[in-house]
């Protein structure tokens, strides 16, 4: 019992500083221009102002940047899947020469730094004239190593046994990877998903290079034009803004967090 | 002439340059349960594999009632398997276990679920529809494992040592059900396991594989009781098989073979005998005769241990640096029994030529 209460108040001590931030923003988006600089602390607005979310949204087109952003998180995210089961299955479950090598690639592609693929990629879709688009922003993440990397130790993983008695029943192929491989790798894709959309829908730097008109922005770019703009920032509203940005990731970890601890054990103990 | 079932015409396969079967020829006949016995790593799977068409067949061919497979895709076989680790799909319920093949293969959704239910009566796993296979014991999933096989209604059955994962109870229990269930259902079955006594206990007819060449064909009692050569006689022998070197004597018409730990004789001298008068001589631990109660004089061996198996006891003896395992009933097996005697009548003696070990005769001693 104490030894629980105990761990209990560590979690507690490790929770405050973490979502202080969180706290604070939500807090600071709901209050008036005036009771942002107060000389104590405030810690609940006096008159919650909850226009500032609609002058938020208004400021700048973030309708637009939001649509934006799914559109491209969702098709990168979707094409990354694709792509890497295809490749994990062929990699794990077929003989055929420079197998191991193209393998040993995959795995040296996720030391490369993505930075470091910047300029290449710019001027490649300059080159295309694909700048300012949503090809710009989605076909250099659409093969993610690091999800073919997941995925192929995840199938290995997979007994041949299994695959022969598939045959039998009449499944292989694709079929094999959708009824079978697929479903048994469900917590490290859904893992593998999850942090992809996090990582697409949070990406600054990209979208920075490629992109300088609003039909084609994104959230966090929207979100940066805000601070860059206002000679006096008003806090309040680019607090209101930032949960536009962080809420849709804040509901996808309250609705998906069951399978993602799940996940993260499972492919933690797969290695 | 009735056509058999199944056929192998001068199967062999290799892998690179390692020869796994050479030259298999087997004949097994509708309805039969055929098992297939032989050591971990003869080749036995690689036989079910390539029946199933799961590995393709490097010479040869191997024939379903006179159909060639070679070319026909494993779905097209109308074969089913129960694999070693029974392979049953870990994400789904024992029911889309047995339904997934079905549907797979074109039946609709009314007769997979009149199938599956039958199936599931007579394999006693209707509780179970269900469960997921992590959910189920051992012999559960076994069971489930032969469900999938059944609900296909094949051609053929193949078994792979499906036995070996379960513990000493539950095996022969379902051992018994399999061969109820096979006689019930009359399928052809095709089953390999490297315990001789699921062989013996199971097979309608078996053939003993070894490096890669059948060694002997027959009915179990037969292949037990005449053995062709030296690797079939050890290899159905449990712990193991004595072998001594043997000579042979001939007096007034019957023969005498001398060997460490005693002298046998044989009435009539076993034709295929021929002119040797060397062999080898091979006894198993429940084929020799001993006595407790000695002579002053008498020739007998020393006790090195004996070893309670319940209603039998392995007694290890040994002979002037020979050692013999004998398995004699406890209850003739006095308290601090330290010297028996091997009676010379009543053994059964196997001889085996000293060069290839093939069997030249079977006798029990007189
Ligand atoms: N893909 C492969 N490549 C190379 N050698 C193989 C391959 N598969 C099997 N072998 C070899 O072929 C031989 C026969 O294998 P197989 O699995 O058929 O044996 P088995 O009789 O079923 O053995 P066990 O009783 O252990 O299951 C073994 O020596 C094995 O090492
Ligand atoms: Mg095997």
């Amino acid at each position: 019992m104490i030894r629980r209460s105990a761990s209990y108040a560590v979690l507690v001590a490790g929770l405050v500083p973490l979502l202080l931030p969180f706290y604070w923003m939500a807090v600071t988006s709901l209050k008036p221009k005036r009771e942002i600089f107060t000389a104590t602390p405030q810690w609940l607005p006096a008159h919650p102002a909850w226009d500032n979310y609609l002058l938020a949204w208004t400021a700048e087109p973030f309708a637009r940047f939001f649509f934006n952003s799914a559109v491209v998180t969702a098709l990168i995210v979707a094409l990354q899947l694709v792509l890497a089961s295809l490749a994990a299955f062929a990699l794990s479950r077929f003989e055929f020469h420079g197998r191991r090598i193209i393998f040993w690639i995959i795995v040296a592609a996720l030391i490369v730094p993505v930075q470091v693929t910047f300029i290449a990629n710019f001027m490649t879709l300059a080159h295309f004239g694909l700048l300012n688009t949503y090809a710009a922003l989605i076909a250099p993440y659409a093969a993610s190593a690091f999800g073919t990397f997941l995925l192929r130790q995840a199938f290995a993983a997979v007994p041949r046994q299994l695959e022969d008695a598939a045959r039998l029943d009449g499944c292989s192929g694709l079929a094999f990877l959708w009824h079978v491989l697929l479903p048994l790798s469900r917590p490290t894709v859904l893992a593998f998903a999850l942090v992809a959309i996090v990582a697409h829908w949070n990406d600054y730097f990209w979208p920075l290079i490629v992109t300088n008109n609003n039909a084609v922005r994104t959230l966090p770019i929207g979100l940066g034009m805000f601070i860059g703009q206002e000679v006096t920032t008003d806090w309040n509203l680019l607090m209101a803004a930032s949960i536009f940005v962080s809420a849709p990731m804040l509901l996808l970890f309250f609705f998906m967090q069951r399978y993602f601890v799940q996940s993260m054990l499972r492919t933690g103990i797969r290695g | 002439m009735t056509i058999p079932a199944l056929r192998f015409a001068g199967v062999g396969k290799s892998y690179g340059a390692t020869k796994i079967l050479d030259d298999l020829n087997l004949e097994i006949a509708e309805g039969e349960f055929f098992v297939l016995l032989g050591p971990s790593g003869c080749g036995k799977t690689t036989v079910l594999r390539m029946t199933a068409g799961l590995q393709p067949v490097d010479r040869g061919e191997i024939y379903l009632r006179d159909n060639p497979l070679s070319g026909v895709p494993p779905e097209r076989r109308n074969i089913a398997m129960v694999f070693q680790d029974y392979a049953l799909y870990p994400h789904m319920t024992v029911y889309h276990n047995m339904a997934f093949g079905l549907r797979r293969h074109g039946h609709g959704r009314a007769e997979a679920d009149a199938r599956i239910r039958k199936t599931a009566a007579l394999l006693g796993i209707q509780p179970l529809l269900e469960r997921r296979p992590h959910e189920l014991s051992g012999g559960q999933q076994q069971r489930v494992a032969l469900g999938r096989a059944i609900v296909r209604d094949p051609a053929l059955y193949l078994m792979d040592e499906p036995l070996s994962n379960l513990d000493a109870q539950v095996r022969a229990g379902v051992r018994t059900e399999i061969k109820e269930l096979q006689r019930r259902l009359g399928v052809t079955t095709l089953y390999v396991t490297h315990d001789q006594i699921e062989a013996l206990t199971l097979a309608d007819r078996m053939a003993v594989l070894n490096e890669g060449r059948i060694q002997q064909v027959g009915p179990p009692l037969d292949v037990y009781r005449a053995p062709a050569n030296e690797f079939v006689a050890s290899f159905l022998a449990t712990p193991k098989l004595n072998l001594f070197d043997g000579t042979i004597e001939r007096v007034d018409g019957a023969v005498l073979v001398r060997t460490a730990i005693g002298t046998f004789r044989s009435p009539n001298p076993p034709s295929a005998l021929g002119g040797r008068t060397a062999v080898r001589v091979g006894l198993r631990p429940e084929e020799i005769k001993v006595s407790f109660a000695l002579r002053e004089g008498e020739p007998s061996l020393a006790i090195r241990l004996l070893e309670p198996l319940g209603s039998q006891v392995l007694a290890i003896a040994e002979r002037d640096g020979a050692d013999v395992t004998i398995s004699v009933p406890a209850d003739a097996v006095p308290e601090k029994a330290e010297r028996l005697g091997v009676v010379p009548a009543g053994c059964v003696v196997h001889l085996f030529d000293r060069d290839d070990g093939v069997a030249v005769a079977h006798f029990r001693s007189a």
